[in-house]
């Protein structure tokens, strides 16, 4: 039988090394001899769940949102209806919920299909304000003067920036810089068209927003593209 | 008596046999005290598995194994169960199904999922010579464990041909259970009055990274009984605590083996968990859990331990703490903790939050590793002659990372470590100071 000359403990015939101090076990014959070991060489197949992918969280986040914002729709319906045997106030908490959906759902289901979910964000928008005020009093007062303007330079602008996050190639400080420039544009239109809507048609604040905006951003755009020049920027700042 | 009067029975009769359960109301009754703590945290880590097992002469028959456990489980109702989740705790019901023989493994005591409809709390494994019994903790104790095992293999070996005359306290198929053995036994012996024990500090504990899940590293020690006894009676100690001593002097070499700064942090008293068989205090014959600990420590923050100290204070503390005043205040504190209303009405699901951190606190962090010693197995003569040995192996433990399981069977001690980590460093100095001690060590391996 074999023994560790280290520990001095017998070891089994078919050990190269020493189990408790791992060192090699001289043999005196060449070959190891014919035994069986203790324990059996494999282990039991263990079922292993798989995990959930990307795209099954995704449904399954939409399902859990799905059903919390059923939840009041039904509520606010059915208050509406045995309170005045009519659906008239419930329009708006429904008409709201359906467009949170709408705008929650699209992303979720089109995942990085950026035409539609430009066009599936926004339209739902266009629809909702043309539904809130036809609601008041069956006319469209300031749907066109100015919630179709407005929606359409929130869709416009930050689908430029949604693009420009996508397609940009070394991300970090242009992020926020793009994000910024959006903000002064965007200040900017809504000022146009709010002014032009009360008064004539001209530009009162947005000025004071656009002008630091558009240096802050372009700071930030320098030193990305000059002093950092796309190295990472964790590298940099990590403490 | 005659043993092949119940040999073989098809599947579909599994269910009228005789002793009912229904009428007895023990077709489903709660857990006893110490199975509650288990049940709240039986996960891969903590699988709460421990197992014996015992090498026959011959290869195992496996269908034959199978009948024999067809046969024998009738004896044993209260593991013929299946836990179920209650509101408040989980509760054991009757299983209707067949208990099946598995193959065994590589890795033993791995986790079972306990709380499924249908799984047994056991699992009996073969593998060429060997007959394995893996037991959940919350099912019963080293007793419970041995007394089926013994049981298993008697039933076996019967129907293979072996003519038994005395069968000594082997349980038989066809004979009754004992009402007794399905008592809680801790609730039985709850003494109202006992007041909580001493709260002890954190304990040091190997800081080595655990091996992967589903991993368990054994290695078994064999030792000529004859030689280890001469050598603990030299001493004028038992067996298990000249054992205790040797692994807490494992346990000390560990700690001394880190470089100094290490050390200081790593640095609190080294205590180890020592079940003790309440049936030999408490007379009962439970077959459910009926052990508790008692704590043997040495504290070296007060310097090194030669191997004589450690063994004097093992040797006094033993004598002290093993006593039926002692440990009816440990029974004392966990029952009350159990019938506390407050941790009564909690719902199971809030009380599995809890469970780990009670667990935690209240054992896995204030011990270095365990050690149990099985004793002496005792079998009638004509089945001991078939077999090889008889084994006994710890419950996986992330916290410890070793424990040590021990019995003796014919002439030989088998010491089975089982550990969570690679590296088996306190075996290493366990076993290598047991060979300078003079004794000859067979060392095995999964």
């Amino acid at each position: 039988m074999p023994y560790c000359t280290r520990c001095g403990v017998e070891v089994e015939p078919n050990k190269v090394n020493c189990p408790l101090c791992n060192t090699p076990i001289q043999s005196i014959d060449e070959e190891l001899p014919d035994y069986k070991s203790k324990y059996p060489e494999e282990q039991e197949i263990k079922e292993e769940k798989t995990p959930r992918t990307a795209k099954q969280t995704r449904m399954l986040v939409w399902e859990i949102i799905s059903f919390i914002l059923f939840i009041p729709l039904i509520i606010t319906l059915s208050i509406n209806l045995i309170v005045d045997h009519a659906v008239n106030w419930a329009l708006y908490p429904i008409s709201s919920l359906l467009l949170a959906w709408i705008i929650i759902t699209i992303p979720l289901v089109f995942y990085k299909k950026v035409v539609i979910i430009a066009i599936g964000e926004s339209l739902p928008f266009l629809v909702y304000f043309l539904v809130i005020d036809l609601i008041d009093n069956g006319h469209l007062n300031w749907y066109v003067p100015l919630a179709l303007p407005i929606i359409g330079t929130f869709g416009i602008v930050s689908t430029v920036v949604a693009i420009g996050f996508i397609k940009v190639k070394n991300r970090g400080l242009n992020i926020p810089a793009f994000i910024l420039f959006g903000v002064g544009i965007t200040c900017l239109l809504m000022d146009l068209i709010i002014t032009s809507y009360q008064t004539a048609p001209g530009v009162k604040w947005s000025l004071y927003v656009l002008v630091p905006t558009v240096l802050a951003g372009g700071f930030l755009l320098y030193l990305h593209y000059r002093v950092i020049k796309g190295k990472d920027l964790k590298r940099k700042i990590n403490p | 008596m005659s043993s092949s009067s119940v040999s073989s029975i098809p599947e579909k009769d599994f269910n009228s046999k005789k002793f009912n359960i229904k009428s007895l109301n023990l077709d489903w009754y709660r857990l006893d005290n110490a199975a509650t703590l288990f049940t709240l945290v039986n996960s891969v880590r903590i699988p709460c598995m421990y197992r014996v097992s015992s090498t026959l002469k011959n290869p195992i028959n496996v269908s034959k194994l199978q009948e024999a456990l067809d046969n024998i489980i009738w004896r044993f109702p209260y593991y013929k169960v299946n836990m179920r989740r209650g509101l408040f705790w989980y509760y054991w019901e009757t299983n209707p199904k067949r208990p099946l023989v598995e193959r065994d493994v590589k890795y033993p005591n791995q986790k079972l999922d306990v709380t499924k409809k249908g799984v047994f709390p056991f699992r009996v494994r073969a593998y060429q010579n060997r007959i394995a019994i893996e037991f959940h903790h919350s099912l019963s104790d080293g007793t419970g464990a041995m007394t089926f095992l013994k049981a298993l293999v008697a039933e076996y070996l019967v129907l293979g041909g072996t003519k038994v005359t005395d069968w000594s306290d082997i349980f038989r198929p066809n004979s009754t259970p004992d009402l007794e053995e399905f008592e809680d036994a801790f609730k039985k012996n709850y003494l109202k009055t006992a007041p909580n024990p001493q709260k002890i500090a954190n304990a040091f504990q190997v800081p080595f990274k655990l091996d992967e899940k589903g991993t368990y590293h054994i290695i078994t020690g064999i030792i000529p009984i004859k030689e280890i006894i001469q050598r603990s009676k030299g001493l004028n100690v038992t067996l298990t605590e000249y054992l205790i001593a040797k692994y807490l002097e494992a346990l000390q070499s560990v700690l001394l083996s880190f470089p100094e700064k290490q050390q200081k942090k790593l640095t609190k008293p080294i205590r180890l968990q020592v079940p003790v068989n309440l049936r030999r205090i408490f007379p009962s014959k439970t077959m459910r859990n009926f052990s508790l600990f008692v704590t043997p420590g040495i504290n070296p923050r007060l310097g090194v331990f030669s191997f004589d100290e450690i063994l004097n204070q093992v040797y006094h503390y033993m004598r002290v703490e093993v006593s039926d005043k002692y440990i009816s205040q440990q029974i004392a504190r966990n029952v009350r903790g159990e019938l506390h209303p407050l941790v009564r009405y909690t719902p199971l699901s809030i009380k599995k939050l809890f469970g780990k951190a009670v667990y935690n606190t209240m054992g896995e962090k204030l011990y270095s590793g365990v050690i149990t010693n099985l004793g002496r197995i005792n079998i009638p003569e004509e089945i001991a002659e078939e077999m090889e040995d008889f084994q006994f192996f710890p419950a996986p433990s992330p916290s410890n990372k070793t424990g040590c399981a021990v019995g003796t069977f014919k002439d030989k001690l088998y010491i089975n470590f089982g550990r969570t980590i690679k590296e088996p460093v306190v075996e290493k100095f366990f076993f290598e100071n047991l060979v300078k001690d003079g004794l000859p060590v067979k060392i095995e391996t999964n």
